[in-house]
């Protein structure tokens, strides 16, 4: 017997029904399932293997096939976003949502179709960006806290004149006083550059910065955040970033954004 | 417009990005079965164990590389056992000279 797998929906279009593209179990296609002015974007699944056991565990234990399955879901809902060279408004799901049926499926959206309406509406015309921060350069950065903070120089000229078994003590002192800095500094950098671009969206949110394991980046990340831009405040977003890029460049950092992205970040409204 | 993604040169489609939208992000609704997946902190968790043992692997993997100067080792067993040889016979010999001095 097959489920239905929900990737996203979306507003009503004059589109096809179907989208070149499989789906998640990477046999079955995409298709559309209409709903009023509503459209969700559905492929079927393989119930056996799909509300099986094995499969909650290739999803607790599986990097593999986590990353597998993530991209593809990724991949349709980003398909289904596109039409006609235009990015439409849409909802898209977390991973791993599925319905026995379609009457199932519609009798949710049908019990939930004002919440969704209300979000669709919300995100009409706009576009989700990212923006990350990474430390690229930790010895510039570092040399610029040493040279402004005058406690560290005193401290550093104490150090160098005291015999080396008395300096011990005034080291770790001083090593606390730098990573405190260092903190303090990392804060007032990322913090100006989220609020300065807060300006061209009509919200933004902080996201949890990706350890490197999980970026497979050399770099430190320092901020990972994501704005809900207005369509025709794209352009002047990117250029504020490109900008913002090049005069942090010298402290050390880089700026870097991405999208536009589906608006995970501004439809977490759970039903 | 589809290339207008990742537009900026520096940023590729990265998969930690996709991750952490796909399995963190979006909206839940209720349906009749749901994929649980780890979240993204237990993500990160997992792959910095995998990279652990990654690691452990090759230091054991250096150890026995290292234990394979077995052939070395061979040799310098040899060389101990050629010294052993001249050292014994250069001991018979002066034993044999106090030897001879003693029973004049």
């Amino acid at each position: 017997m097959d489920g239905l797998y929900l990737y996203c929906i979306r507003e009503k279009t004059d589109g096809e029904k179907t989208l070149a593209i499989k789906g998640i179990d990477e046999e079955n296609d995409i298709y559309i399932l209409f709903c009023r002015e509503l459209e969700a974007v559905v492929s079927k699944v393989p119930l056996e293997e799909f509300a099986s056991s094995k499969i909650q565990k290739s999803a607790r234990e599986d990097l593999n096939w986590i990353k597998g399955k993530a991209v593809i879901h990724g991949r349709v809902i980003d398909e289904a976003m596109k039409m006609d060279g235009r990015f439409l408004s849409l909802i898209p799901m977390r991973f791993g949502i599925i319905y026995k049926d379609e009457t199932g499926l519609k009798a949710s959206l049908e019990k939930n179709y004002d919440g969704i309406m209300g979000v669709l509406d919300k995100i009409r015309g706009k576009q989700e960006w990212g923006l990350k921060i990474f430390l690229e350069n930790k010895e510039i950065f570092r040399g610029n806290i040493r040279r402004k903070n005058t406690l560290i120089k005193i401290k550093e000229a104490q150090i160098s004149s005291l015999p080396e078994g008395t300096a011990y003590f005034m080291e770790e002192e001083l090593k606390d006083i730098i990573s405190k800095e260092v903190s303090k500094e990392l804060d007032n950098i990322t913090e100006s550059i989220f609020e300065d671009l807060k300006k061209y969206a009509v919200n933004s949110t902080k996201c949890k910065i990706l350890q490197k394991e999980l970026t497979g980046k050399s770099e430190t990340m320092v901020l990972n955040a994501a704005y809900l831009v207005s369509e025709r405040e794209i352009g002047d977003f990117k250029k504020e970033v490109e900008n913002l890029n090049h005069k942090i460049q010298a402290k050390g950092f880089s700026l870097r954004y991405s999208g536009p992205w589906p608006a995970y970040n501004f439809t977490t409204l759970e039903f | 417009m589809s290339e207008q993604k990742m537009t900026h040169a520096t940023e590729a489609t990265n998969l930690a990005d996709i991750l952490e939208r796909v399995l963190d992000k979006g909206i839940v609704i209720a349906g009749d079965i749901k994929i649980q997946i780890a979240d993204i902190d237990l993500l990160t968790i997992r792959i910095r164990l995998l990279i652990a043992s990654v690691d452990k692997a090759m230091e054991m993997g250096i150890n026995w590389w290292q234990d394979d100067g077995y052939l070395s080792t061979k040799a310098k067993n040899t060389e101990m056992e050629k010294e052993n040889v001249t050292l014994k016979k250069r001991v018979e010999h002066l034993e044999a000279k106090i030897n001879k001095k003693i029973t004049r």
